[in-house]
């Protein structure tokens, strides 16, 4: 065999391993990378993460030139590759200067005797005795990342944690429910509706999980809150509607309990108790005087009532409908005396006395403006620390309201035709919402005036 | 791309180069005991084309050698010892009136003892610059000029010239300029005692050794033929630069070598590199070769570069030698072949 023909075959095989070496050392660096980024989107925080991802990306651009550069001068030409074999076999510069006088073009009298004695040494570098790899050693970076990249990028196992509030993705998701129109971000649909269900449960026609795919957390999220929704909104009586309407729930929990139920105790009677954490905070008109109740569902006394954990019926509280089956309130409060469905009807209506469908009771209402007349919270798209607390009993006053004693309801600005979405808002209102769903919350239950 | 050999006329190949050198080497063995590697760098310089500088005290084998390698070659011989009052027309020649039978008188040159092919010059240091300069000058040009007249010397031509290292007294050292003519500086050390031994039972008995002539016909023209073969030997031009790094690493002015700056007043000039090249051509010849390798390179380098570094006093007063700044070189460029 010719030793400049051998030798472009050794050139050729240094010139592919180079390349692979430097493929190997990119592709398997950038498999790391993603890995890394995969694995550290479920613990970092998004500045945290985005700093991380800058880096990779800044060190996977700078490894992939660094092997760029590398390999355009480790290119082996004829020259490059018989200084490789010189190294490796020891020549004494034989091939060397084959390759040199073969470059040059002179003439050369000692020729012929050159290339015979490179000929002669020719066995000392063949391929087999340089022993060029066919596979670099990088290669296990390679198979590192890839098997890191399988082991963190692939879904298997438990389901991802949510992402956190924040992120791009969260955001898109968010922007994505803005735009869906004020039926998604301005009412709430009537539990127990076609249409409620449909929505929530996204198998009507604007379905959450429809169309652009999104978006399993918002998905999830929601029905989380359906959930919460569906336990909180049956725990409680719903005093806002008649009788045989859609949504409404059986009459058997409509009714109050009587006063001897009136407790925070589990009732005796199959009463629903709300889920944990899910009682109503009210405020009493006293200042700094809040009492939680916990409303008891009777299923036959037909009575709401309202149970004061630290007793006493509020000075100045006006009675409100929300009597189930019973008589229409006559809308006075008493002092000292309790009206059981005072916080169920706050929002109903900014006009005082008006009587609830279906025999439900007018009462003199809050409005729901003074409800909500705490300091908005700034709640930093779910990543600060404050909680999402709406408290009822707030307002004060003696406008509106029969009787003097009773609370006036102040003027709501709600739309009289949105009442009834709104009475199910006030019942889901205090809620003690998840911090991290607080952000997805404010915007989903935005109100667009 | 191929290249075409040149017509290769009368031109001997690397094989007959080594089996001559190595004759050469074992007719002159048989009178000169020891001094093997000496014998040896006296040959690549020889054929190399250039002049060696003997060092050495008296009575090691100077003259012999240089008479032996003559005999071997069958080549003219002369010997001129170099005292304060040898004038250079004494060593180059000179014209003188001579008259003819018709009673005409006319400038006949008489040549000197420099026409010859091997010369030895004794003792050179103990000439006058002026007759130094006169012998130097010849080596350089191959040539003579006496009154206008331009004489050429024979081919090949040799000077051996050896240097008494002792009895420094009323000698002229020769100047660097003059030392860099020479291709190398061969020392020559005391032999040791199994070679004492031999030498005093061959030159002690009563049969003395006969050397014979290597080449049996025209042995100037073979000498140029093999001459001209080392010539052909092909370096690579790494190999030229590895030299001429080597070289210009010498140079304190310009190198960044600590022992350099440090020791060397003046470093090797060109002629280094190119009595680098020519002694690694003939050793390369020498291991079968017909390329320079690096290591071919390392061979020669001490005894080509040694005489052309001027040490400093610093060096003097260490006990810092040439030979020692040339292995420090050596040693240094080694990361420059690969």
């Amino acid at each position: 065999m010719d030793p400049l023909s051998n030798l472009d075959r050794v050139a050729s095989r240094l010139n592919r391993l180079a390349l692979q070496r430097a493929l190997y050392r990119t592709v398997g660096l950038a498999l790391l990378s993603a890995a890394a980024l995969g694995a550290a989107s479920f613990w970092l925080e998004p500045r945290s993460f985005r700093l991380l991802f800058s880096g990779l990306v800044l060190l996977c651009v700078g490894v992939g030139f660094f092997s760029f550069v590398r390999l355009r001068t480790a290119w082996a030409r004829r020259i490059e590759a018989a200084r490789w074999v010189e190294r490796e076999a020891d020549l004494d510069e034989r091939l060397l200067t084959l390759v040199s006088a073969a470059e040059s073009g002179r003439e050369l009298r000692l020729w012929p005797e050159l290339e015979q004695d490179n000929r002669t040494q020719l066995p000392r570098w063949e391929n087999e005795s340089l022993g060029i790899r066919r596979v670099p050693a990088n290669v296990s970076l390679l198979a590192a990342g890839l098997i890191a990249a399988i082991a963190a990028l692939l879904p298997f196992g438990e389901a991802p944690a949510p992402l956190p509030f924040g992120s791009p993705a969260v955001e898109g998701l968010l922007g994505q429910v803005e735009g869906e129109g004020p039926q998604r971000s301005g009412a709430i649909p009537q539990p127990g509706s076609g249409e409620a269900e449909g929505e929530l449960s996204g198998e009507g026609g604007k379905g959450v999980g429809e169309g652009t795919g999104a978006d399993g957390a918002l998905a999830r999220v929601q029905t989380e809150l359906r959930e919460q929704f569906q336990r909180s909104l049956v725990a409680r009586t719903l005093g806002g509607g008649s009788e045989g309407e859609p949504g409404e729930p059986p009459s058997g929990i409509r009714g109050d309990l009587p006063e001897s139920d009136r407790t925070e105790q589990p009732t005796q009677d199959g009463g629903v108790t709300p889920p944990e954490g899910m009682g109503l905070l009210v405020e009493g008109q006293d200042e700094g005087e809040k009492e939680e109740t916990v409303r008891r569902l009777n299923p036959e006394g037909g009575e709401d009532t309202t149970a004061s954990q630290k007793g006493g019926m509020r000075e100045g509280e006006a009675p409100k409908s929300g009597e189930g089956k019973g008589a229409p309130s006559d809308g006075k409060g008493k002092e000292g005396e309790q009206d059981p469905n005072a916080e169920l009807l706050v929002s109903e209506d900014a006009t005082p006395k008006v009587g609830g469908a279906g025999g439900s009771g007018p009462g003199d209402a809050k409005a729901t403006a003074p409800l909500l007349a705490k300091a908005p919270l700034d709640l930093s798209k779910g990543r600060g620390r404050a909680r999402f607390s709406l408290t009822l009993g707030g307002a004060s006053g003696s406008e509106g309201g029969e009787g003097g004693t009773a609370m006036a309801e102040p003027q709501s600005y709600i739309a009289s035709g949105e009442r009834g979405a709104q009475a199910e808002d006030r019942r889901i209102r205090h809620e003690s919402v998840p911090p991290e769903y607080e952000g997805v919350i404010k915007r989903v239950f935005e109100r667009k005036s | 791309m191929s290249v075409q050999p040149a017509v290769a006329a009368e031109l001997p190949t690397p094989a007959e180069f080594g089996r001559a050198f190595t004759a050469l080497e074992k007719e002159i063995g048989k009178v000169v005991v020891g001094h093997r590697d000496a014998l040896r760098q006296i040959l690549i310089a020889f054929f190399a084309g250039g002049h060696v500088l003997i060092e050495g005290v008296p009575g090691i084998g100077k003259t012999l050698i240089v008479r032996s390698l003559g005999e071997a070659l069958d080549l003219s011989f002369s010997r001129v010892q170099f005292t304060i009052d040898l004038m250079p027309a004494d060593v180059t020649g000179t014209r003188i009136l001579e008259e003819t039978e018709s009673g005409r008188r006319s400038m006949v040159f008489v040549p000197g003892p420099l026409f010859t092919h091997v010369m030895l010059a004794d003792e050179i240091n103990r000439s006058t610059p002026k007759t130094q300069s006169a012998l130097l000058e010849a080596m350089q040009e191959l040539q003579v000029t006496i009154a206008g007249t331009t004489h050429l010397l024979p081919s090949p031509f040799f000077v051996l010239a050896t240097l008494n290292p002792i009895e420094m007294e009323g000698t002229y050292p020769l100047p660097e300029a003059q030392l860099d003519r020479f291709l190398f500086k061969v020392p020559l050390a005391y032999p040791a005692v199994d070679e004492i031994r031999e030498i005093v039972r061959e030159t002690t008995g009563a049969l003395t050794p006969k050397i014979q002539p290597v080449f049996d016909v025209e042995p100037a023209v073979r000498v140029n033929q093999l001459r001209r073969l080392v010539r052909e030997v092909i370096v690579a031009p790494e190999i030229e630069g590895y030299v001429a790094r080597l070289v210009r690493e010498s140079i304190p002015d310009v190198t960044e070598n600590e022992r350099v700056k440090s020791y060397v007043s003046f470093g090797s000039s060109p002629r280094g590199a190119q009595a680098l090249v020519l002694g690694a051509k003939v050793v390369a010849l020498l291991n079968g070769r017909v390329n320079v390798a690096f290591s071919d390179v390392e061979a020669i380098a001490p005894v080509a570069l040694s005489h052309r570094l001027v040490l400093n006093f610093a060096a003097e007063t260490e006990g810092v030698t040439p030979r020692s700044i040339v292995d420090h070189l050596i040693e240094v460029a080694r990361k420059w072949q690969r």
